[in-house]
C-alpha cells in the first residue's frame, strides 16, 4: 500500500521503516482489539500521508484521455453495452484483479492517491482533503475522474464491452 | 423533470451511488437509465471498478499481512511493551 501510495520503492521502503519505528515507540496504545498487522497497516498508511503532505506539490497530470468523450447532443461517443457477463463478475476473477491493481498504478499520482485513500482505505471526504490540504469538492472531482479513468483502463479486460 | 443527458449522468454517478441526490434529481436520473442501456452500462462498469478495485488491493493486503509474521512482529514489540 506504502508503494501504491507513494508511488516509487524508496519512498515506500523509508515509509515502512519509520511507521515500525512509530509503532515500536508506540506500541503501548496498541490495544490488542485488531490484528496487529491491521494496526501496523493503519500507521503505515498515516506516514505515507505524513509523506504525501510534506512533498512538494507537483502541477496536476492531465487525465482527459482517459475520462469518456460526448457528442454536441451530450450522448456519449462510445458504446458500452454490457456482454453476457456482468462487470463485477469478470473483474473478481484472479487474473484481472491483477489487471485491476496494475491499472491503479497507471493513474496520475494526485487521482491514484484519492482514490486508494477514498475506495480502498475507506476514509472518509473531508479526512482526506485535510491530509492533503485540498478542498472537499476537489477530492470528490478526482475520485470521480479517477474511477471514471479506471473504467476506461479496465475496459478491455471487459471484452466487448470496451467502449 | 428535468430531462437528463448523458453527459449529466456520467457527472452524477458518484452522488447517485453515495445515494446524494436530491430526489427530484434521482428520478430525472433513473428515468434516464430505465432508457438508455448505454449509461446503464456504464454506470454498471463504474461501480464494477469501485468494487474491484477494493476487493484487488485487499487481497494483495492480506498477502502482505500474511506474509509477516505476526507472533515475530509481535514479539518484537513486546520488548519495548516490558521494557
Amino acid at each position: 500500500m506504502a508503494w501504491r501510495l507513494l508511488g516509487n520503492e524508496e519512498d515506500a521502503r523509508d515509509a515502512v521503516q519509520e511507521a515500525f519505528m512509530n509503532a515500536f515507540r508506540s506500541i503501548d496504545r496498541f490495544e490488542g482489539g485488531s490484528l496487529l498487522s491491521t494496526w501496523l497497516h493503519r500507521i503505515v498508511v498515516n506516514v505515507s500521508l505524513m509523506k504525501l503532505r510534506r512533498r512538494k506539490r507537483k502541477p496536476e497530470e492531465s487525465l482527459d484521455h482517459l475520462l469518456p468523450a460526448f457528442k454536441d447532443d451530450g450522448h456519449f461517443v462510445d458504446r458500452f453495452d454490457s456482454g453476457s457477463e456482468p462487470a463485477d463478475q469478470i473483474l473478481a476473477r484472479e487474473e484481472e484483479q491483477a489487471a485491476v491493481r496494475a491499472a491503479i498504478d497507471e493513474l496520475p499520482d494526485h487521482y491514484r492517491t484519492i482514490l486508494l485513500l477514498r475506495d480502498i482505505e475507506g476514509i472518509g471526504t473531508n479526512d482526506v482533503a485535510a491530509d492533503l490540504g485540498i478542498s472537499p469538492n476537489a477530492v470528490k472531482l478526482r475520485l470521480h475522474r479517477a474511477r471514471q479513468a479506471l473504467r476506461t483502463l479496465v475496459a478491455p479486460r471487459l471484452g466487448r464491452t470496451g467502449g | 423533470m428535468t430531462k437528463l443527458t448523458c453527459r449529466a449522468c456520467a457527472d452524477f454517478l458518484a452522488e447517485y451511488l453515495n445515494g446524494e441526490m436530491a430526489d427530484d434529481v434521482r428520478a430525472s436520473f433513473e428515468t434516464h437509465l430505465d432508457r438508455c442501456r448505454n449509461c446503464k452500462a456504464y454506470l454498471d462498469q463504474y461501480a464494477a471498478v469501485i468494487k474491484a478495485g477494493r476487493s484487488a488491493c485487499e487481497r494483495e493486503n492480506q498477502r502482505a499481512a500474511a506474509a509477516l509474521p505476526e507472533e515475530l512482529v509481535r514479539a518484537i514489540l513486546d520488548t519495548r511493551k516490558d521494557a
